[in-house]
């Protein structure tokens, strides 16, 4: 029992808000749609198509293969023949109602129909023996059905209708159609019953009888032979004896309650068929939501939504997602792949590698359909600025007094985006990044690119750069005093021999980078060449330092005055001991 | 009185421990060679340096450094270090004897030795006692 009612507390659970607004909505569009076509052919025929469905239902569970085929192929066309057919019916239906009418007003005549001023004039006139034919029409459209009525919108009256039969009236062998509380035509010619009367029934009753065999109208016959009064209705064409009687049958017609007990019988009969309506539609919404559980395996294409222009896909892991799905049988046979769609929002999407986990909020599904399983339920891909450029970096505002020893990187790679035709010609002369390193201080340093540090072309616009840190290694500049030594190149005339330089200044003031300076200890001139010394002299020469190693003190400069003695030799060149 | 002894004993003995070791450095300073003469030249006759210059063709084969030292106060060995640009190319090691003595060391020329030279003349704790600086050319 406990286990009964657990079974239906967690059924109960899996139905959603949703789920009731659908029945309830469906329900209700069904009972409209029964107010609307209640009493007419419609009705009858869409009654008529169920009890078809039914059978036939009941004939393919039998397994008459047959009888089934048929009743299936009947079902099929009913649709149309309904439309083709009873289109006048379904028109009149939704055009003279407006639409507070269709949706959720019961049919109420708001203008009464003076029912009593009529059945007063048609006695009258039955007394009188003159003859009348009078139309009163019910929910079927009667334009296609009558002929060659002449307006007259009157309202009505015992004199008017009684002088509208008058047999010195020229229409008064035609019928009068009361709508409401008026007369809206005279005149008017009915279509004649081809089926046998009783000989005593004049061209009136034929008349009367060829209309009600086609529409839903209610048609009073007085007759001018008897003075009787007959009302035609359906099938039925019955003589009407007293007041009383006649007055009853036009106010059913017309739709006005006759009794209290009445009222409640309307109500019981639209309760009743709103309920039927709303078990009609739960069983359907069941049968389709609740039927036979199945499952299956859909492959969808991933869409990416929200893609900034800037940025592009390079690679991804996967560009299509397993989607598990269950349902009800006939749900799940009517699941499209293209209704399953799975979307992943690049709107948070970062330069570089990127994780997207593929939730059930990124997949779109048909109502009904549950998501059991997503594989994989992650996408990996990688995704780049539609330029990358790598920048040498400009290291600016060192302290002097310090040097770069090195660092960890010596270029900046820029994600660049912007304009196609821009983004092509970027070279990267028009790109600048500016590592400052005012703070920078004796050994290692952490100097922060930063857009600031970034200059770009105009139009360009920077997505990412890297690294946006480096390690910069500062080393303090020391100063040494070292000699200056002449560096002679060529040949000197074998006649003479150099015997002494002197070198002004003797000594120069360097100062640089500790590992450079600590391993020098001379200054070497210039090469000075040989060839054209023949005597003593001086000669101005540079220094051959590397200026962006060494730096000479301030109050000197790059070069050194070289004087010589030349003396002519005395005997060869060479002599040993 | 007893303990005024001790004190002047005790000072007594530091300033005679102070006295030996300045003796000892003194002594050691005074037994340093002098270096009278460096000098670089193309050739040695009769123990004079011969053609002193300050640039040697490659042509001369061989240069030598002079060296005369006066006095040396007792035997020891000194450097000559042979420096082509900053890069040391030839250490010789001369042995000097007292009272004064004369020597040299030579190196033999090679195309690839063209450049700017020097020699170092060290003592033998390494000490830098004179330098000479010439070039080697074509």
């Amino acid at each position: 029992m406990s286990a009964a009612l657990n079974h239906i507390l967690s059924f109960l659970l899996t139905i959603r808000w949703q789920d009731i607004a659908d029945i309830a909505l469906n329900s209700y569009i069904l009972f409209r749609l029964y107010i609307l076509f209640k009493g007419t052919k419609v009705f009858r025929m869409l009654i008529g198509i169920v009890l078809l469905w039914f059978c036939q239902e009941i004939a393919f569970s039998l397994r008459f293969i047959v009888t089934s085929l048929v009743i299936q192929g009947i079902t099929a066309v009913s649709a149309l023949i309904i439309i083709v057919v009873f289109s006048n019916e379904i028109r009149s239906v939704f055009q003279a109602k407006n639409l507070k009418a269709i949706l959720w007003e019961f049919p109420r005549k708001t203008i009464q129909t003076p029912v009593e001023i009529i059945v007063d004039s048609i006695f009258e006139m039955a007394r009188k023996y003159c003859g009348a034919l009078i139309v009163f029409p019910g929910k079927d459209d009667l334009k296609e059905i009558i002929q060659n009525g002449l307006a007259w919108d009157g309202l009505v009256s015992k004199e008017m209708i009684m002088s509208i039969f008058w047999y010195g009236n020229p229409v008064h062998d035609g019928a009068a159609i009361i709508q409401g509380d008026r007369v809206t035509e005279v005149g008017v010619i009915l279509p004649l019953s081809k089926r046998n009367l009783p000989a005593s029934y004049g061209t009136r009753h034929r008349a009367a009888k060829g209309l009600t065999e086609v529409s839903d109208a209610l048609v009073v016959v007085v007759s001018e032979e008897r003075g009787s009064v007959l009302a035609a209705k359906g099938t039925r064409l019955n003589i009407v004896y007293d007041k009383e009687e006649l007055e009853k049958e036009l106010l059913e017609h017309v739709g006005i309650q006759v009794r209290q007990q009445g009222n409640r019988k309307e109500r019981l009969n639209l309760c009743t068929a709103g309920l039927i309506c709303m078990l009609c539609v739960t069983g359907i919404w069941f049968a389709v939501t609740r039927g036979l559980n199945t499952m299956i395996t859909l492959e969808a294409p991933i869409e990416y939504m929200n893609r900034d222009l800037g940025i592009k896909i390079v690679s991804a892991a996967v560009s299509t997602v397993k989607v598990h799905l269950s349902g009800s049988d006939i749900l799940i046979k009517s699941v499209r792949p293209e209704q399953v769609r799975v979307k992943i929002d690049l709107s948070v999407a970062m330069i570089g590698h990127n994780s997207f986990p593929i939730k059930k909020e990124n997949i779109t599904l048909p109502p009904g359909i549950i998501l059991t399983k997503i594989e994989p339920d992650m996408i990996e891909m990688e995704v780049e600025a539609p330029l990358k450029i790598g920048i040498p970096i400009s290291y600016v505002n060192l302290d002097p007094a310090l040097e770069m020893i090195n660092t960890s990187a010596s270029t900046v790679y820029l994600h660049l985006s912007g304009p196609d035709d821009i983004i092509r010609s970027v070279q990267p002369q028009q790109c600048q990044v500016k590592a400052d390193l005012s703070k920078a201080v004796s050994g290692p340093n952490t100097v922060y690119i930063t857009n600031e540090n970034i200059v770009l072309p105009p139009a360009v616009t920077l997505k990412k750069f890297e690294p946006d840190m480096i390690e910069v290694k500062v080393g303090a500049l020391i100063s040494k005093e070292l000699p200056i030594q002449a560096d002679w190149s060529g040949k000197l005339d074998e006649r003479f021999i150099l015997t002494d330089v002197k070198i002004s200044p003797e000594k120069i003031p360097v100062r640089g980078n500790r590992r450079v300076i600590e391993n020098l200890s001379t200054i070497y001139t210039e090469k000075i060449p040989l060839e054209s010394i023949e005597k003593s002299g001086s000669v101005s020469v540079k220094l051959a330092i590397s200026a962006s190693e060494i730096k000479i003190a301030p109050d000197f400069q790059n070069k050194a005055d070289v004087s010589y003695e030349i003396r002519e030799r005395i005997g060869n060149i060479t002599g040993n001991e | 009185m007893r303990i005024k002894y001790k004190i002047t004993l005790f000072v007594s003995v530091i300033f005679y421990i102070v006295f030996l070791l300045f003796s000892q450095a003194f002594s050691q300073e005074i037994k340093k060679p002098t270096l009278v003469q460096a000098v670089i030249c193309e050739g040695m006759k009769d123990r004079i340096p011969q053609n002193q210059a300050a640039v040697f063709s490659i042509s001369a084969g061989k240069i030598f450094c002079f060296t005369n030292f006066d006095p040396v106060p007792e035997k020891t060995v000194i450097h000559h270090n042979w420096f082509r640009t900053d890069i040391l190319n030839t250490k010789i090691k001369l042995v000097l004897n007292p009272p004064k003595w004369s020597t040299f060391s030579s190196i033999q020329l090679r195309e690839s030795d063209k450049g700017p030279w020097r020699v170092e003349v060290t003592d033998s704790e390494g000490t830098v006692l004179n330098m000479a600086r010439f070039s080697i050319t074509d």
